[in-house]
C-alpha cells in the first residue's frame, strides 16, 4: 500500500462529498416538481412527452399501480431489445456485418439491460451492431436507472407522506428523471469523455500494424456516449468486452476518476435528496455515513489483500502486489478502488479482471454484492435497499428497548416488518439457491474454466451479481443454454421481488398517521443508529452468506497460504 | 450442412424461441402476483 493510493482514495472520496449536496438539492426539486435551472428548456420537452404518451401529470398512483406501471414498462423494453438483437443483422449501423444473437443469448442480454444488471454472456465487439449498442444498450441504460432512481422516490414519499394511499406517478418520475438527471449530465460529461480520447463515431473497425509488426484490429464506434451513462446509471455493461480496462473506453487517469465518481455520484445524491424529501437532512447524512463506512472498510481490505499479492508468486522471485489481470498503467490502488466502487454500487463495470484478484481480493465484490447493494448502491435501487434496512434496524432497536419501533414518525408493524423481510429475503435465496443447483448439475460445471474453491467462486460470483443486478464477473464461467436462462431468471427477480415489496412498504407507510416525536423516541440520526444500522447490514450479510463465502474465496485463501492455486 | 441438418437447428432455434416468449410471460405473470400478493398482505 503506497502514500499515492490512499491519496487517489481520499481525493475520490472527497470529491463525491462535495458533489452530494449540488445534486441532492437538484435531485429534490426536480422530484417535488419545483423549478429547476433546466425548466426552461426542458419543461416543454416533458409536457410534449406527456402529450403523446396520454400521460396525466396530476395523476397519482398507488404503490400497486406504480409497481405495475413498472413492470408493464419493463416487460415492454425487454421485448423490444430482445427483437432488435435478433434482427440487427438487416437493420442499419452495422458496418461490422454482425449476425443476430442466438435466441438465448438476446434473451439473457436483454433482461439484463432491462433489469440494469449489464451481466455480459457477449463480447460487445463482435455480437452487437451500432444500432443495438445506441438504441437497444443504452436506451435501457438510461430507463432502467430511471426506473430505479423513479422507486426510490416513491418509497421516499411513502415515508413523508400520512394518511393517503398514493405515492406520485410512475410516468412522471421516469421521464423527469430521464430528462432532468441523466441526459443533461450525460452530454456534458460524455463530451468530456471524448476530448480525453473515447471514440464517438460510426467508422467500422481499423486494421492495423502494431509496433511489433503485427496485425491489430483498433474498435469504435459511438462509445463516450454509451460510456458515460454507463457509470451514471450504476449499468456496467461495456461497450467492448475488456470494458472500462480497455484504452478506448477509459484512456486516461482523469477519465477513470470522472468514471468511479459517475459511479457513485447519484447514489451519495439520492441520500441528500432523501434528507431533503423528508425535511431532515440529518436522516439522510446518518445514512451517508453508514454507507461511506461501508465502502470504506471493503476498500481497505480489497486494498489491502492486492497490495500483498500471493506468495506464491513471491517465492519465484516476483515481488509486489497482485498485477495478475490489471492494467500497468492504473496499478494495484486504482484497481482496488474501482473494483470496490463498482460493486458496492450495482455498476459492475471493470477496469480489472475481478477473477484474478487475490482470493481474499476477490471476497471483498463478493460481499459488497451479498450485502444487497446499499452502499451508495444501484441508483435507487441502493437507497430503497438501505430503507428496508433502516426499517429493520429501528424494528431491532425497537425490540431491545421494548416499545414500537418508530421512523420519521411512522409506527412500524406487523405489515412494515413483513415486507422489509420479505425485500431482504430476496438477496440470499436467489444467491444460494442457484448456485447450490449450478454447482452439482453437469450443465452448471460445464462451462467452468477453473477447479476446486476458485471455480465454486465463479458459479457463486455470478449468481451474486446477477442476483444483486451489478454484472460484472469472475469471468472463467462461459455461457451456454443453463446459464443464459437460469441468470436471465435471476436477473429479472433480483430486481423486481426487491422492488415490489420496497414499494408496498411504502404504500404501507403512506397511509400512517405521524405521531410527533417523545421522549423515548430511538433518534434515527444519532451516531448509536448508524453503528446499530451497520450491524444489522453487516450481520445479515454475514451470516447468511459466511457458510458459501467459506467454500469459496476463504478456503482458496487459506490453501493459497499452504502453496496451492486453482 | 445438409438440409435436413439446417431444417433442424431451425427448428430447434424456434423451439427456443417460443420456449423464451413463454419463460418471459410466465416470470412476468408470477411478478403480477406477487405484486397483488402483497397488496393481499
Amino acid at each position: 500500500m503506497t502514500a499515492t493510493g490512499w491519496l487517489q482514495a481520499i481525493i475520490f472520496f472527497l470529491i463525491v462529498l462535495a458533489l452530494t449536496k449540488p445534486l441532492g438539492s437538484y435531485m429534490a426539486r426536480v422530484f417535488e416538481g419545483e423549478r429547476t435551472l433546466l425548466s426552461p428548456v426542458l419543461v416543454p420537452v416533458e409536457k410534449l412527452i406527456y402529450r403523446i404518451c396520454g400521460v396525466r401529470e396530476d395523476e397519482e398512483m398507488t404503490w400497486y399501480a406504480y409497481a405495475l406501471s413498472m413492470l408493464a414498462f419493463s416487460l415492454i423494453g425487454l421485448g423490444y431489445l430482445y427483437v432488435l438483437l435478433r434482427t440487427q443483422k438487416w437493420l442499419p449501423f452495422n458496418p461490422q456485418h454482425v449476425d443476430n444473437m442466438p435466441p438465448d443469448l438476446a434473451w439473457n442480454t436483454a433482461v439484463s439491460f432491462t433489469t440494469n444488471t449489464n451481466w455480459q454472456f457477449y463480447s460487445g465487439e463482435t455480437a452487437m451492431s451500432y444500432l443495438s449498442q445506441m438504441a437497444g444498450l443504452a436506451w435501457h441504460n438510461f430507463v432502467s436507472a430511471a426506473v430505479g432512481i423513479a422507486i426510490a422516490v416513491a418509497v421516499v414519499r411513502g415515508l413523508v407522506r400520512t394518511n393517503v394511499k398514493t405515492l406520485g406517478n410512475f410516468w412522471v418520475d421516469l421521464t423527469r428523471c430521464s430528462l432532468y438527471v441523466l441526459l443533461p449530465i450525460s452530454i456534458v460529461v460524455g463530451l468530456f469523455l471524448v476530448s480525453q480520447g473515447m471514440p464517438q463515431n460510426f467508422h467500422a473497425y481499423q486494421s492495423v500494424k502494431s509496433i511489433e509488426g503485427f496485425a491489430q484490429t483498433i474498435t469504435g464506434g459511438p462509445m463516450a456516449s454509451q460510456e458515460v451513462i454507463k457509470e451514471l446509471g450504476t449499468n456496467g455493461g461495456g461497450f467492448v468486452n475488456a470494458n472500462s480496462a480497455s484504452p478506448n473506453e477509459n484512456p486516461t487517469p482523469l477519465s477513470n476518476l470522472i468514471e468511479i465518481l459517475l459511479i457513485f455520484s447519484l447514489g451519495a445524491g439520492l441520500t441528500y435528496m432523501y434528507g431533503k424529501m423528508v425535511k431532515d437532512t440529518r436522516q439522510g447524512w446518518a445514512i451517508f455515513t453508514a454507507m461511506a463506512i461501508l465502502f470504506f472498510s471493503c476498500f481497505v481490505v480489497a486494498y489491502w489483500a492486492e497490495s500483498a499479492g500471493n506468495p506464491i508468486v513471491h517465492q519465484l522471485g516476483v515481488n509486489g502486489g497482485n498485477m495478475e489481470g490489471k492494467e500497468c498503467r492504473f496499478g494495484v490502488a486504482a484497481s482496488s478502488l474501482f473494483a470496490t466502487v463498482t460493486t458496492d454500487t450495482s455498476c459492475g463495470a471493470v477496469n480489472s479482471m475481478h477473477d484474478s484478484f487475490t482470493a481474499l481480493g476477490g471476497l471483498i465484490p463478493l460481499v459488497d454484492m451479498q450485502l444487497g447493494e446499499i452502499v451508495f448502491g444501484g441508483v435507487g435501487s441502493g437507497l430503497y435497499g438501505m430503507i428496508v434496512f433502516v426499517v429493520l434496524t429501528v424494528f431491532i432497536a425497537g425490540l431491545m428497548v421494548g416499545r414500537t419501533p418508530e421512523y420519521l414518525g411512522k409506527k412500524v408493524e406487523r405489515r412494515e416488518v413483513q415486507f422489509a423481510i420479505l425485500a431482504a429475503l430476496v438477496t440470499p435465496v436467489l444467491c444460494l439457491v442457484p448456485t447450490s443447483i449450478a454447482a452439482v448439475l453437469p450443465a452448471g460445471l460445464a462451462t467452468l474454466n477453473n477447479n476446486g474453491p476458485h471455480g465454486f467462486s465463479e458459479i457463486l460470483y455470478a449468481f451474486t451479481s446477477t442476483n444483486a443486478n451489478n454484472g460484472s464477473a469472475f469471468a472463467g464461467l462461459g455461457p451456454n443454454l443453463f446459464y443464459n436462462l437460469l441468470t436471465g431468471v435471476n436477473m429479472m427477480f433480483g430486481r423486481f421481488a426487491v422492488a415490489v415489496p420496497a414499494l408496498a412498504l411504502a404504500g404501507a407507510l403512506a397511509g400512517k398517521k405521524a405521531v410527533p416525536e417523545s421522549f423515548g423516541t430511538f433518534s434515527t440520526r444519532s451516531g448509536i443508529f448508524v453503528a446499530l444500522l451497520i450491524g444489522v447490514i453487516v450481520i445479515v450479510g454475514a451470516l447468511t452468506f459466511l457458510p458459501a463465502d467459506s467454500l469459496g474465496p476463504i478456503v482458496e485463501h487459506l490453501l493459497m497460504l499452504q502453496g496451492n492455486t486453482f | 450442412m445438409t438440409t435436413a441438418a439446417a431444417g433442424g437447428i431451425l427448428r430447434g432455434e424456434m423451439l427456443l424461441e417460443i420456449g423464451i416468449v413463454l419463460l418471459t410471460i410466465v416470470c412476468f405473470v408470477v411478478l403480477d402476483l406477487y405484486v397483488f400478493g402483497c397488496e393481499k398482505v
